[in-house]
């Protein structure tokens, strides 16, 4: 039986990491990839998927290392307590922003192909308030909510995927490494970023029941999540071929968009694939509001985060009305991720990888 | 605690319910667009690809920009779900003029009492006119890509002859003309000289190949009793520009070439018979040697099909029929296939033929050397067939 102590077992930690990685991104992916890379954007993919292992290894490593003292605590213990605090900052306005940005581009996608006269404002809020009626009630409630919908997406992802295999023409993907070295290199930099998500290995660790196998499940998550994003990646190029998904905002849209159910039995199915993609989208917010309330509730020594959700709403709906065109929205969700997000996936847990190296010698010392 | 649980349940209630409520629409309210047809207005000058004029339009009224007439004009098949069942006419054609494909929409909002629905629209018909005039065409293909609404499975047709009347084509079995044009197109699937095109396809080819394609023709031939339609020729666009009509031959050769055959019949004449050979399954390999300056392509084709007819009371049912025959259809194939290529390589002088993609994708290296003088490079390279029937089937009767 499970006990009821508001902690998870490592499975349902690689079910939140596939569902919170698994959001808006792949809708776009396509598209950034392509330009990079060209025919080598998957390649790109499965470069920048070890890479986001690598990190997540980190994170797992100093994790289990302080797996009882939470993220703020650790970094506290590191750095001590005025530049622990300070460290903490960006990665709060970064949750914060990425499920601002998530949401509003969830809701621009949704008002051009299934809600073009409805207000945006009506797709957000309904959206973020139900964010929080899931995200106060704790990782457990979360955990188990995700595997339900983990159920949903993946037939729905297996689906989508079927039906867009006919008058696929696979040649497309070559030539092989046809692009120079030097541009595959400065595209990982497009492409890691795909992978944003299983950045809430930071906050994590509190809560999980066997902390050990943590890189285990994790791992698992992310190979899901990059085998999917090959797959559409490969099913567009074989499609459209490369300069037209160079040219799409929606790539993944149109790929549904230009697949037929033989016998016509449904049509349009990307009507279908916004109308349940809404469920991955809402389990990405959900996460990232419940590592910002679990950070928030440490650094103001709350025992309870749920009332930390509540405030941080209306500041998620604030950031997520900026931006007034979508190429500004694409913008400063590139701006976003190559600097905070750079900073909370990569810079931090790098540091605190070294800086927890270093701290074991000196527990050693004292003990 | 409890009364804000109630506050906020009904607040998630209510956004939920005026989320839904801002686009219903009744199913009645709809004007369902089966198919649409575009042309220019007449005034309109004419691009061939072979001067390469860009068409001037003078505009001779106001700098207002609501222009009222043209340059597009729009027909649509406008269906009516309640007919459809009784086998009646299904359809009413209205016909707007407006600047733009979104112009028209709007114009077309002015004319009928529906809102225009274009999700369900099987078939785009674009006159000669439109094809031969590029900035016009090039404004509908960006229209087609970027409209988040139209139906991008829809078949693409062009219509050689007065697009006008089309409506008055009689659709035969079916109560809708766009039901019996993308019936035809789908007979494509065990016809060899049909090439279907949906928009997706077509944008994503002129897209690849910048600006060149080949779209499917629609010819309206006036008979004595009243128009009729075949589809059966192809249009190549070059630079985003009229180039010619291919005719029907060459067509089943532009299929297998480009990997869109999927069945159909060659004609062979063997010892003076015209027999029938179905083709069912097409094997493509190419292999490439280059040497001093020039390409060689050599490619193998291997088809597997059936002899359908050949002559009352004349024995099939021997294997040395069997091998003879295959013989003279690969002799056949193959010199029809040689005087295709040499119909593209001197008289069309661009690669229609996908050895650009081959070389591409498969060369990459040798691709890099030729790519950007391609069409002459095209005019030039040896191309071989090397062809290998198989008769599987003979029908029911060995004589």
């Amino acid at each position: 039986m499970t006990p009821n102590d508001d902690k998870i077992s490592s499975y349902q930690l690689g079910v939140i990491i596939f569902n919170t990685i698994l959001g808006i991104g792949i809708l776009f992916l396509p598209t950034s990839l392509t330009k990079v890379a060209e025919n080598d954007g998957w390649i790109l993919l499965i470069i920048s998927g070890i890479i986001s292992i690598f990190f997540a290894y980190l994170m797992c490593y100093v994790g289990k290392k302080y797996s009882k003292y939470g993220l703020v605590g650790t970094l506290r213990i590191l750095f001590g307590n005025i530049t622990g605090t300070l460290l903490t900052l960006p990665l709060v306005i970064y949750f914060i922003y990425f499920s601002a940005i998530e949401v509003r581009l969830f809701a621009e996608t949704a008002k051009l192909y299934l809600l073009p006269l409805t207000p945006l404002e009506f797709i957000i809020i309904p959206i973020i308030l139900l964010t929080v009626a899931l995200a106060r009630n704790g990782i457990e409630t979360i955990a188990r909510f995700f595997e339900i919908t983990m159920i949903f997406v993946s037939i729905l992802i297996f689906v989508l995927i079927i039906v867009t295999i006919p008058n696929s023409d696979y040649s497309n993907i070559r030539p092989f490494l046809g692009t120079p070295l030097v541009k595959l290199i400065k595209g990982i930099n497009a492409s890691v970023f795909s992978y944003a998500g299983f950045e809430i290995l930071l906050v994590i660790f509190p809560f999980l029941r066997t902390p050990n196998k943590a890189f285990k499940s994790s791992t698992i998550g992310l190979f899901l999540i990059i085998m999917c994003y090959v797959i559409v990646e490969i099913q567009c190029l074989a499609k459209f071929g490369v300069k037209e998904t160079q040219t799409f905002i929606y790539p993944t849209i149109s790929l549904i968009r230009a697949s037929q159910v033989p016998g016509g039995v449904i049509e349009r199915l990307e009507g279908l694939l916004l109308a349940l993609w809404v469920t991955s989208v809402y389990t990405t917010i959900v996460s990232f509001c419940f590592s910002i309330s679990v950070i928030c509730a440490d650094l103001f020594n709350q025992k309870k985060q749920k009332h930390f959700v509540s405030l941080i709403i209306p500041i998620i709906y604030i950031f997520s009305l900026f931006g007034d065109s979508v190429v500004e929205l694409f913008d400063l969700s590139n701006l976003i991720s190559n600097t905070l997000g750079l900073y909370t996936m990569g810079i931090l847990p790098l540091l605190m990888f070294i800086f927890s190296r270093f701290k074991r010698d000196v527990n050693k010392g004292e003990g | 605690m409890k009364v804000k649980k109630i506050i906020i349940l009904i607040i998630i209630i209510i956004s939920m319910f005026f989320a839904g409520c801002y686009d219903r629409i009744e199913i009645e309210q709809r004007a369902i667009v089966g198919a649409i047809a575009l042309d220019i207005v007449e005034e309109y000058e004419e691009t061939y690809n072979a001067d390469l004029n860009i068409v001037k339009y003078v505009n001779t009224q106001s700098s207002m920009n609501e222009n009222k007439k043209g340059p597009l004009i729009s027909f649509f098949g406008l269906l009516n779900p309640v007919k459809i069942q009784t086998g009646e006419k299904a359809f009413t054609v209205v016909k707007v003029e407006s600047a733009n494909l979104p112009d028209s929409l709007e114009k077309l909002s002015q004319r009928i009492s529906r809102n225009p629905f274009l999700a369900q629209t099987r078939m785009l018909y674009l006159s000669e006119r439109i094809i031969k005039n590029e900035k016009v065409f090039k404004e509908t293909l960006d229209r087609l890509d970027k409209s988040p609404k139209i139906n991008e499975t829809a078949n693409v047709v062009v219509i050689k002859g007065n697009i006008n009347n089309l409506a008055k084509v009689d659709p035969k079995l079916e109560s809708t003309i766009a039901a019996y044009i993308s019936g035809i197109l789908e007979n494509s699937k065990t016809a060899s000289d049909i090439y279907v095109l949906p928009i997706y396809k077509l944008l994503a080819i002129i897209r690849n190949n910048d600006g060149a394609c080949a779209v499917p023709v629609l010819e309206i031939k006036p008979t004595s009793e009243g128009e009729d339609l075949v589809i059966n020729k192809l249009v190549l666009i070059k630079d985003y520009k009229f180039l010619t009509y291919l005719d029907t031959k060459y067509v089943k050769f532009f299929k297998i070439m480009n990997n869109d055959f999927k069945k159909g019949r060659v004609l062979v004449n063997y010892e003076n018979n015209i027999i029938p050979y179905y083709i069912y399954s097409v094997n493509k390999k190419i292999y490439l040697d280059e040497d001093e300056k020039n390409l060689k392509y050599k490619v193998k084709i291997e088809l597997e099909g059936d002899v359908e007819e050949l002559e009352f009371e004349k024995e099939v049912f021997d294997e040395k029929v069997i091998k003879k025959m295959s013989k003279t259809i690969e002799e056949s194939i193959k010199q029809e296939f040689e005087e295709s290529t040499k119909y593209f390589q001197d008289t069309i002088g661009y690669d229609y033929l996908g050895f650009n993609d081959y070389t591409h994708k498969y060369h990459n290296k040798i691709y890099q050397k030729y790519k950007d003088n391609w069409d002459e490079t095209f005019k030039k390279v040896q191309i071989e067939y090397d062809v290998k029937v198989y008769i599987r089937r003979i029908g029911i009767s060995k004589r």
